[in-house]
């Protein structure tokens, strides 16, 4: 009998451990303390900011488009969250977007903007910044909107944390190649290299170039080998290099040889050509020049880096018509891009 | 009286025309003399028992103007300075239509040497200091001298210089510290 009643006090208890009421108490409410908005000029870019303080760090959110009603809607909903003491409606910059709503839905807070054009990816970028305490800032969601048709610096998918050196040729006391009309091939070498950087780093790789303006890599007085050495260097001292891709425009004593190429050199490894054939091919879908091809040679930076290497001739500076396309900043913006391109397929198929 | 002065105005003329020519053929021989003495210079250097014009046909690559091959030349070059003869050639460059020359102005050919297979060329300053071609034009004169040279069978590899010493690259692209082997992707 006395064990009975230990079992029935037992269960009891067990059942009253289950019953007990959990999750009454959630996660305490954030609430959103501020919302400002400013048009914000950076890379060259304009665009709208809005600025949405919360109260208690960090929040769950959500970005919604492509209502089928509300086509020009972007809609960014809050987790848990209550308006606090701040306009509900806010009138905007027209040329941006024409208003921002702030509505509640169940536990959420939804901010709705009606944008100027249609609500699409490229058009708005969502960011986050920490709490500031110096400057009396809570965590803040960041709504970046860009004016209608804008085409936002290029982005590539799948260079997130990828290590690469990019290496304008030549430079400072060695011109390279130079055009019939005087293009100098230093200087297009370096204004693609730049582009792409910032195509590269718009992407979330990390980027290092051989040299960031108009100078030897090594110095002036060097010999040709000790300053092509010291573009393999910064291949081969910076950390995690995975690519050294070093940029040229070709040339020939005869004008009539025209196209692009890309070469990489046969002692290496099988990732050196892979990549040379997808730099190749990405080049010529966006230039759509003679396609001379991929090509093998013993190519001083090349043989001269541990890593997958290739050098690409982006086209051929003594040529009347490809001279013109060199020197101009549209066609060297959309080499930049096809070579950012071409380095996100590499990773894709090198499987590295 | 009359009669000596004509005779010696006569004399003296004569003397005058003679010495004139006497100097047309001592300057004559000036110009002939160096020729003479290279020829000369020449001769104890080849085997005596081949004549001096004994000529052989090599073969000359020069690329095409659009820079995507090495075409080959024929030409009679002599025997005996053969290997010369043929980089002077490539040198020069051709009138071949379609082709071209890629050997920059200006550049000499200072020496080839063929020894155990490799041909060791070297060449004035010029060949890297008034060069014009980028990558392509850099492959095309190296596979037109290392193509040209190896279809000697006595030639294997070729190795390039620049006032006798050994160069890292003409202008920027190929490595030229070692030597080079047939290029044959290029013909």
């Amino acid at each position: 009998m006395r064990a009975a009643a230990v079992c029935r006090f037992l269960w009891v208890l067990l059942l009253g451990i289950f019953m007990m009421p959990v999750g009454v108490e959630a996660a305490p409410m954030h609430e959103i303390v501020s919302v400002s908005s400013s048009i914000v000029e950076e890379d060259g870019a304009t665009f709208l900011r809005t600025e949405i303080g919360l109260s208690k760090g960090a929040a769950d959110y959500t970005v919604k488009t492509g209502s089928i009603l509300h086509p020009n809607r972007l809609c960014i909903e809050i987790e848990n969250t209550k308006a606090g003491d701040v306009p509900k409606e806010m009138r905007l910059d027209a040329a941006y977007a024409k208003s921002a709503r702030i509505r509640e839905k169940d536990k959420n807070i939804q901010v709705l903007f009606s944008l100027a054009g249609l609500a699409e990816d490229e058009g708005f970028r969502i960011s986050t910044l920490e709490a500031d305490k110096k400057n009396k800032k809570p965590f803040r969601i960041v709504v970046d909107i860009y004016e209608a048709g804008y085409v936002p610096r290029g982005y590539v998918d799948g260079l997130k944390g990828r290590h690469i050196v990019v290496d304008p040729g030549h430079g400072g006391t060695d011109q390279g190649a130079s055009g019939p009309s005087g293009l100098l091939e230093k200087d297009v070498t370096l204004a693609v290299s730049l582009k792409l950087r910032d195509i590269l780093e718009n992407s979330g790789a990390y980027v290092t170039l051989t040299r960031e303006d108009d100078r030897d890599v090594w110095g002036p007085s060097a010999t040709d080998g000790q300053e092509l050495q010291a573009r393999a260097d910064v291949g081969e001292n910076t950390p995690g290099t995975e690519v050294f891709l070093s940029v040229h425009c070709n040339a020939f004593s005869s004008s009539a040889s025209h196209g692009t190429e890309t070469y990489y050199y046969y002692g290496k490894s099988w990732q050196d050509e892979l990549l040379a054939q997808n730099l190749q091919e990405a080049m010529l879908e966006h230039n759509g020049l003679h396609d001379r091809g991929v090509k093998s040679a013993r190519f001083y930076v090349l043989r001269n880096t541990s890593m997958p290497a290739a050098l690409v001739e982006l086209a051929f500076i003594t040529n009347y018509d490809e001279e013109a396309l060199l020197g101009d900043d549209a066609f060297q913006e959309d080499m930049a891009m096809s070579l950012a391109e071409g380095l996100a397929n590499y990773f894709a198929v090198s499987g590295k | 009286m009359r009669n000596f002065v004509k005779c010696l105005l006569v004399c003296m003329m004569a003397a005058l025309m003679l010495l004139t020519v006497g100097c047309d053929k001592e300057q004559e021989k000036s110009k002939e003399q160096p020729q003479q003495k290279q020829e000369q210079q020449k001769k104890p250097e080849q085997p005596q028992q081949k004549p001096a014009d004994e000529k052989v046909t090599v073969k000359l690559y020069y690329p095409t103007e659009d820079a995507e091959k090495l075409k080959a030349v024929e030409l009679k070059v002599p025997t005996k300075d053969k290997y010369k003869a043929s980089v002077e050639a490539l040198i020069a460059g051709t009138k071949q239509s379609g082709l071209t020359g890629i050997f920059p102005k200006g550049v000499k050919l200072r020496s080839v040497k063929v020894k155990d297979g490799l041909a060791t060329v070297d060449f004035t300053k010029e060949l890297t200091t008034r060069f014009v071609g980028g990558s392509t034009g850099e492959e095309m004169l190296v596979g037109s001298l290392v193509n040209t040279l190896t279809e000697f069978p006595e030639v294997t590899s070729v190795l390039i210089l620049v006032e006798g010493k050994e160069i890292d690259t003409i202008s920027g692209h190929l490595d030229t510290s070692v030597p080079f082997k047939r290029m044959g992707e290029l013909l």
